[in-house]
């Protein structure tokens, strides 16, 4: 007999439940495993507007990778794609050696954006 | 002593695997936890005024920080890709941003004018250039520095000879018995509410109520509404303007109200018919909050 280590969500029967969006957590179902999550600074100078290299993530495979990013004039954090001007947090991605951000600040001074990376396992 | 739970895939073994491919859960890593909060969220734009807009609605999450999310967006004859931003002349940008106790969905762009014909603005910057503040003298060197000049010096600079305005002997009569050449080139607009304010580039003409009885001219910045508007002339300036330079050409501080304006001549085919496009559109976001502080 197969044994499986299952949590339902409320009003779910974990017994009888067969959808996995029933579960908070299933043993049959892999997890999007945070391998790291660090908050990297970068200063962005007057017009900056370029691919910036975040740092070496050290891992032996290119991983998928999340980000948000909060300028320090600002309250609030944005996803990547998007900004409001003057800034904007073009994109976020990897390689199998780096993590990069394209980062713009159309202010007339240099700004810190702050980006939270979230690197995942991918799974093979 | 720590402990551990650890599910490894089958058929690997869970107490003694160190790779992180071979397992479905590990209490080493951190995972993204779903919260109850998803939904949609329809932004509405509707505009026809001209220039930067922004449109935005929010939700409240009331975590007290900033989570991480994940966001998408449906708008009509574009896959739902994420957010993103449209490139064109209208430049949609549609994005999501967080802070403590809401999220914001916000639909922003530019509203575009089209000028339909030939662009003035690139003669009268020339004409202002060269005689703001300045002594205009073309026409008639018998009466000096006169709003008639400057009008005529406009007609020069769209091509036209120094005599195109000639016979007139009064600046009103420019409007009430203009030289057929001249209104051969030149579309004769009654002022009306509905027609206000001239446009960059009309040569505006006044009454014999002003200028002591000879009227008065100058050339529209196209700056101006129902009310009032602006003036690049010569030779008059309204209260509260710059005693200095009545003589010489500027646009005066104070806009020209309609009071006594006949009307205004437009270059035939001349560009400052402005049109402002009407942006109307509904950008859905599709949401969903995750626990996972962000930290910023």
């Amino acid at each position: 007999m197969t044994q499986i280590i299952a949590v339902s969500k409320t009003g779910k029967d974990v017994t009888t439940a067969t959808s996995p969006n029933d579960f908070i957590f299933h043993s049959e179902y892999n997890t999007l495993k945070i391998i790291a999550e660090p908050v990297i600074n970068k200063s962005v100078p007057a017009g900056g507007n370029e691919i910036y290299t975040l740092l070496a993530h050290g891992l032996s495979y290119t991983p998928l990778v999340e980000g948000f990013c909060k300028v320090d004039v600002q309250s609030f954090a944005m996803c990547p794609y998007e900004g409001i001007p003057p800034y904007f947090f073009y994109f976020i991605g990897s390689d199998a050696t780096n993590i990069y951000a394209k980062l713009y600040n159309g202010d007339s001074l240099a700004h810190t954006f702050s980006i939270k990376c979230y690197i995942f396992e991918v799974p093979q | 002593m720590s402990y551990k739970l650890i599910v490894s895939k089958p058929p690997y073994n869970a107490l003694t695997d160190t790779n992180i491919d071979h397992l479905q859960f590990s209490s080493d890593y951190n995972t993204l936890k779903y919260s109850m909060a998803n939904g949609s969220k329809t932004v509405n734009v509707v505009t026809s005024a001209s220039g930067y807009y922004n449109f935005q609605e929010k939700i409240s999450h009331n975590l007290g920080y900033k989570p991480f999310f994940k966001a998408y967006v449906f708008l009509y004859g574009y896959t739902p890709v994420g957010l993103f931003t449209i490139v064109d002349n209208h430049n949609i940008h549609l994005m999501v941003t967080v802070d403590e106790n809401k999220m914001y969905f916000i639909a922003s762009g530019f509203n575009v004018e089209t000028i339909i014909g030939t662009d003035l603005s690139g003669p009268y910057t020339d004409l202002f250039n060269n005689y703001n503040e300045e002594l205009c003298e073309v026409y008639d060197a018998g009466n000096l520095n006169q709003c008639f000049d400057l009008v005529t010096a406009w007609c020069m600079q769209l091509g036209f000879e120094p005599t195109i305005l000639g016979g007139v002997l009064n600046a009103y009569e420019i409007y009430t018995n203009p030289p057929a050449n001249f209104l051969a080139n030149f579309d004769r607009i009654a002022y009306s509410v509905a027609n206000s304010p001239p446009q960059k580039g009309d040569i505006v003409v006044f009454s014999s109520a002003m200028g002591g009885g000879a009227g008065h001219t100058g050339v529209a910045t196209g700056e101006g509404d129902s009310s009032s508007f602006k003036l690049f002339q010569q030779n008059d300036d309204p209260p509260g303007g710059n005693p200095n330079l009545t003589s010489r050409s500027h646009v005066p501080i104070t806009p020209y109200p309609y009071t006594n304006v006949y009307g205004w001549f437009r270059k035939i085919g001349s560009g400052v018919l402005i049109e402002t496009d009407d942006i109307n559109y509904t950008a859905v976001f599709k949401y969903k909050i995750f626990k996972n502080k962000l930290g910023l």
